[in-house]
């Protein structure tokens, strides 16, 4: 038999009916068989079937860890001691860490065995995973079109089968919308749930380490092994780390009370106003009480996004200088040669665009204007939620305006790219969780219902997706079935 | 420093902004690319121009989603430094030290 | 007539263990980057995280110049690209620095004045870029990357160069005194830049040309001077000064503007989204002020208290930690003569550290020796002249001072009988002498003492001789 969610594994494992090793070799035959989807930039076999062996022996002597054998990809945006970790950027595509990311490191403490690091857009700066130095990655329903980004392979990987879970980041949508274009379940928690250390910055007040899985339980599982407050980020919370496997088979809520935000539905095309709608039907059904609710200022997200996003990035990717480690251009005749051209080559377009537009929002007689006014923006729309939630328990609307577009299609005009984001960034702004859980096709392609949370609901976002997907079996489909 | 009086938001990345900026950033565009550049950039400022008519007054720049303090460490060494490690690109150093082309003052 | 303007910008490095944002030990020496953690040489994915020690270094700083401190504090970056800056940004502080608002009294020739400090904050230290290591390359180490600095920054509240280093002495020793940090020039712990114009009185400030990394006390004066006398022929030959930063060439005393890398330099600060605002409440400040060490003004004013000191005296010796340190460990071991014991440190002791280029910290002869010199000096065991000597041979030597007392055999003959005796003797010798005294050659007295010092090898204790002499002499 195939196993296939992380619950089925841990199962399995604990039962003896198959071993880490058996499940880690199968693995990487799945992978093999679908290196097309060009989902990894680096695999680990090696690594991982030595510690398959290992935690074997632990095993044969009772001795199992919460994650004991269970295989995972590692977004390439983690720092992986002894790996290459490349950020899908030229710049890095020499870089062996020196260190684990905390991420990784408690993933490992868990039991966990990597399979290898995923691809991902360049720096997480994309929505397509196509400004990745690695090449585009697929979408295993239709090859033809992106899997979304910039968790790109991280999301395909588990969507094609050939990963039971993966972990991701979101800036702006990056686990969220690629799950959503994957068919997959995509969590980031809050803001300061996990770690950011040893996670490559992008934007450090957006990004927030997070997972892909097949259904919300797996989600629960994992969630609960990465969280907490870690000493070396002073930006991780120190809020307690529920159980949220057992909050979500436990706990009888089921009466939630669920806002939909007009400014999210008001301009959906049919398909995905059908399928939106018809999840709406099944909370209902559910327990739930469906209110309509405004968030007035949600509108700006995209564009407070784009200055804050691209300042903050600005800085953090000064230190990709040539200098310690990363690309180092031969035509470093002088030590500013040596920084442009280096940062010239090592840098794509995406990121190169991003630098500059953040180095213009933060510079002097612009900063007003642009940084500190978006920063504005963005309280206001952290103040809209705040609001939202002194009514709601969660808001639900779709994760995404439509389906995946096609691989090459909008590599041209970096707005629509950005706008595929509308419905996702301004939680980042706002530093909310937000969970994308399939809820349906249009044209065959899979679609995203996106529920988001107060700060540090986790569980209630897990506990609704639970519940929707035990009278659902979209999360169940898998491509080419 | 307001300066919302002296520009205007969206305006034209011509090339001496372009200049300025990538010196700024240390980083160098081709010739060839500048026409297309400037005009992604034209458009981006176009999208994140509309910020400017919010209604922000009063409102306080929110620098962080959460509202806490800053956790502060215990003045401790610890001694788990692995040059060897960090220098895994040994063409970057000499004897230990990191190398660069020459300073001139 | 030119009025000068100054202001300073000290950079103190701060006396933590670890660095300001990692944990890497802020030794001084080490081998090239054994000392710079994953965090220090900014590998991808690393977060500071801010060492409370500097937190409260910062704000016993604030508290020692009669600062506000703020209750909340934030870091931002200030970006800019060098080698020896990891990260392509400083950290530093922007907006809401923890110390703001503070003042500093000097005495300058007699007038006290009042210097503003207008803010001090806390930053990281760069590493270091080495030119003459390697053919064509510069070495980059960066052991000293992130290390704790407070920037005090002042008002332009001087007025000449004495009024600057006076300053800067001060500052030097509070921040000894309150132990946060080392102080050492030489090592770049303590290092100065100097903001420096010239107005006509009363008139709007001039533009300003700022002098980078001054180390040394000698140096600021010299460098201020220089930049004063340079501005002042630009100025009056009808020319302007430039805003430009300039450097102090010691060697060839004189500044010169540095290579203008900063073209065009927009450093972008902004908050550091890694970094969360840091709260300082009333507790932790009340404690800070509780634990705080005495500061320079206050020790001076015990001195004078306490020891009878006078003014300029005690001002000397308080002003400095090591100093005020020496004279009180000697001072605890005297039972009286506590201006006698200051004189003597003052001129002797200080004197030989600063002929001999030491901290009076590392004089090779102890405060308790000075004490026992004092003491024999006061006990009238040996003269003040015989102590200094001692001193000096101790000095050399590094000989217990009892033990060359005794070996030189050099106690004073105090004892009146022998004295007198000795005394008879020479006035015997010369008749004619004693007849030319008496009729009024006064002078003879000095032949008299001398002649007595000649036959005790100089032992004998002057004031008791003179006594004896007069009696004799007088009395017949």
């Amino acid at each position: 038999m195939t196993y296939k969610s992380v619950t089925e594994i841990l199962e399995a494992i604990k039962k003896k009916d198959i071993s880490a090793t058996e499940i880690t070799k199968d693995y990487f035959k799945r992978i093999k068989a679908s290196d097309d989807l060009n989902c990894f930039i680096t695999l680990t076999e090696d690594s991982a079937l030595n510690r398959a062996k290992k935690i074997d022996k632990d095993i044969s002597k009772n001795n199992l860890k919460p994650l004991s054998g269970l295989p995972i990809a590692q977004k390439d945006i983690f720092c992986t001691k002894g790996v290459k970790t490349s950020c899908g950027s030229k710049m890095l595509d020499n870089f062996i860490s020196p260190y684990d990311a905390t991420v990784v490191d408690k993933l490992n403490e868990a039991g966990t065995i990597m399979l290898g690091k995923t691809n991902m857009d360049e720096f997480a700066m994309g929505s397509s995973n196509e400004t990745s130095f690695y090449g585009a990655v697929k979408n295993p329903w239709d090859y033809e079109y992106v899997p979304g980004g910039s968790s790109g392979g991280s999301a395909s990987a588990v969507a094609a089968r050939i990963s039971p879970c993966s972990t991701g980041t979101d800036t702006g949508g990056s686990i969220r919308q690629p799950a959503s274009l994957c068919g997959i379940c995509g969590l980031k928690p809050t803001y300061g749930r996990v770690s950011r250390f040893g996670m490559i910055a992008f934007a450090s007040s957006l990004d927030q380490a997070g997972l892909f899985t097949t259904d919300a339980l797996d989600a629960a599982i994992l969630l609960k092994e990465i969280s907490g407050h870690d000493p070396k980020d002073s930006t991780s919370s120190t809020v307690e780390v529920p159980n949220y496997h057992d909050y979500c088979i436990n706990s009888d809520k089921k009466n939630f009370t669920v806002g939909i935000p007009e400014e999210f539905v008001n301009d959906l095309n049919d398909d995905v106003k059908n399928s939106f709608y018809e999840s709406v039907k099944i909370l209902e059904n559910i327990g739930c009480k469906i209110k309509t609710i405004n968030l007035k200022h949600t509108g700006l997200g995209v564009s407070a996004y784009q200055v804050v996003a691209p300042a903050e990035c600005s800085s953090n990717l000064s230190r990709f200088d040539g200098v310690r480690y990363g690309h180092r251009s031969k035509k470093s005749e002088s030590l500013e040669s040596l920084y442009r051209e280096s940062r010239s080559e090592g840098f794509g377009k995406e990121v190169k665009r991003r630098i500059l537009v953040g180095t213009y929002a933060l510079s002097a007689g612009y900063y007003d204007a642009y940084y500190l006014k978006a920063q504005k923006v963005r309280n206001l729309i952290a103040q809209d939620f705040s609001q939202a939630f002194e009514k709601v328990d969660l808001i639900l609307g779709p994760t995404t305006p439509d389906k995946a577009f096609k691989i090459g299609e909008k590599m041209n005009d970096p707005i629509a790219m950005y706008l595929s984001d509308v419905y996702t960034v301004s939680t980042n702004l706002a530093g909310l969780p937000a969970m994308s859980i399939p809820m349906g096709f249009k044209e065959g392609m899979p679609l995203g219902l996106q529920i988001i949370g107060n700060h540090f609901d986790e569980k209630d976002i897990l506990k609704l997706s639970y519940l929707y997907q035990k009278e659902t079996d979209w999360h169940e489909q898998e491509p080419g079935a | 420093m307001d300066t919302t009086d002296s520009h205007h938001l969206g305006k034209i990345m011509d090339k001496n902004t372009i200049k300025k900026l990538t010196y700024l950033s240390k980083l160098s565009i081709p010739e060839s690319d500048i026409d297309e550049l400037s005009k992604n950039l034209d458009n981006i400022l176009k999208l994140i121009g509309e910020i400017d008519a919010a209604p922000t007054d009063g409102m306080l720049p929110m620098a962080h989603p959460l509202d806490f303090t800053q956790p502060l460490r215990d003045d401790v060494c610890q001694k788990n430094i692995n040059r060897d490690a960090n220098q895994h690109d040994s063409s970057k150093t000499k004897d230990g030290y990191y190398t660069v082309p020459k300073i001139l003052d | 007539m030119w009025e000068t303007v100054i202001g300073l910008e000290i950079h103190v490095q701060l006396a933590t263990d670890s660095k300001l944002f990692s944990s890497s030990s802020t030794n001084f020496g080490s081998e090239q980057n054994t000392q710079a953690s994953i965090i220090d040489l900014a590998m991808p994915g690393v977060l500071p995280v801010l060492n409370k020690k500097a937190v409260n270094m910062a704000i016993m700083f604030g508290l020692a110049v009669d600062a506000k401190i703020a209750d909340k504090s934030i870091f931002a970056r200030k970006n800019y690209f060098y080698p020896d800056l990891p990260k392509g940004y400083q950290i530093s502080q922007y907006e809401l620095p923890v110390v703001y608002d503070g003042k500093l009294e000097i005495n300058v020739e007699g007038k006290s004045k009042t210097v503003g400090i207008t803010r001090a904050h806390l930053e990281e230290d760069a590493g270091k870029s080495i030119h003459d290591l390697f053919d064509g390359e510069s070495a980059i180490d960066l052991n000293r990357a992130g290390t704790p600095l407070i920037e005090i920054v002042s008002e332009p509240d001087m007025r000449s160069a004495k009024e600057a280093v006076t300053y800067l002495k001060k500052i030097h020793s509070i921040v000894k005194s309150l132990g946060i940090s080392d102080g050492n020039m030489e090592e770049g712990s303590f290092r100065c830049d100097a903001n420096i114009s010239l107005r006509k009185p009363g008139e709007d400030f001039g533009i300003r040309a700022e002098i980078k990394n001054i180390n040394s006390f000698r140096f600021v004066e010299n460098a201020i001077n220089y930049e004063v006398g340079r501005q002042q022929d630009i100025l009056e030959s009808g020319g302007a000064v430039n805003q430009e930063t300039r450097l102090y060439d010691p060697k060839k005393d004189e500044t010169r503007p540095m290579r203008s890398k900063e073209e065009a330099n927009d450093y972008r600060y902004f908050p550091d989204p890694d970094l969360l605002p840091v709260e300082i409440t009333e507790k932790q400040i009340s404690e800070i002020k509780k634990s705080l060490p005495e500061l320079p003004d206050a020790k001076k004013e015990r001195f004078i208290e306490e020891y009878g000191l006078k003014n300029a005296d005690a001002e000397i010796l308080s002003s400095s930690l090591d100093l005020s340190e020496y004279f009180e460990k000697a001072s605890s071991n005297v039972s009286s003569k506590f201006q006698l014991l200051a004189n003597f440190i003052l001129s002797e002791v200080v004197g030989l550290s600063n002929k001999h280029n030491l901290d009076i910290s590392k004089a090779p002869v102890s405060s308790e020796e000075v004490a026992k010199l004092i003491t024999y000096v006061s006990d009238e065991k040996i003269s003040i002249k015989q102590a200094k000597e001692v001193l000096n041979e101790s000095w050399q030597n590094k000989t217990d001072v009892d033990e060359i007392i005794k070996s030189k055999s050099i106690e004073q003959i105090s004892n009146i009988d022998l004295l007198s005796d000795e005394a008879k003797k020479i006035l015997e010798k010369h008749p004619k002498e004693v007849q030319d005294y008496k009729n009024g050659k006064d002078k003879l007295m000095g032949f008299f003492v001398g002649q007595v010092m000649k036959e005790t090898q100089g032992k004998a204790n002057p004031k008791a001789l003179n006594q004896i002499l007069n009696k004799l002499l007088k009395g017949e």
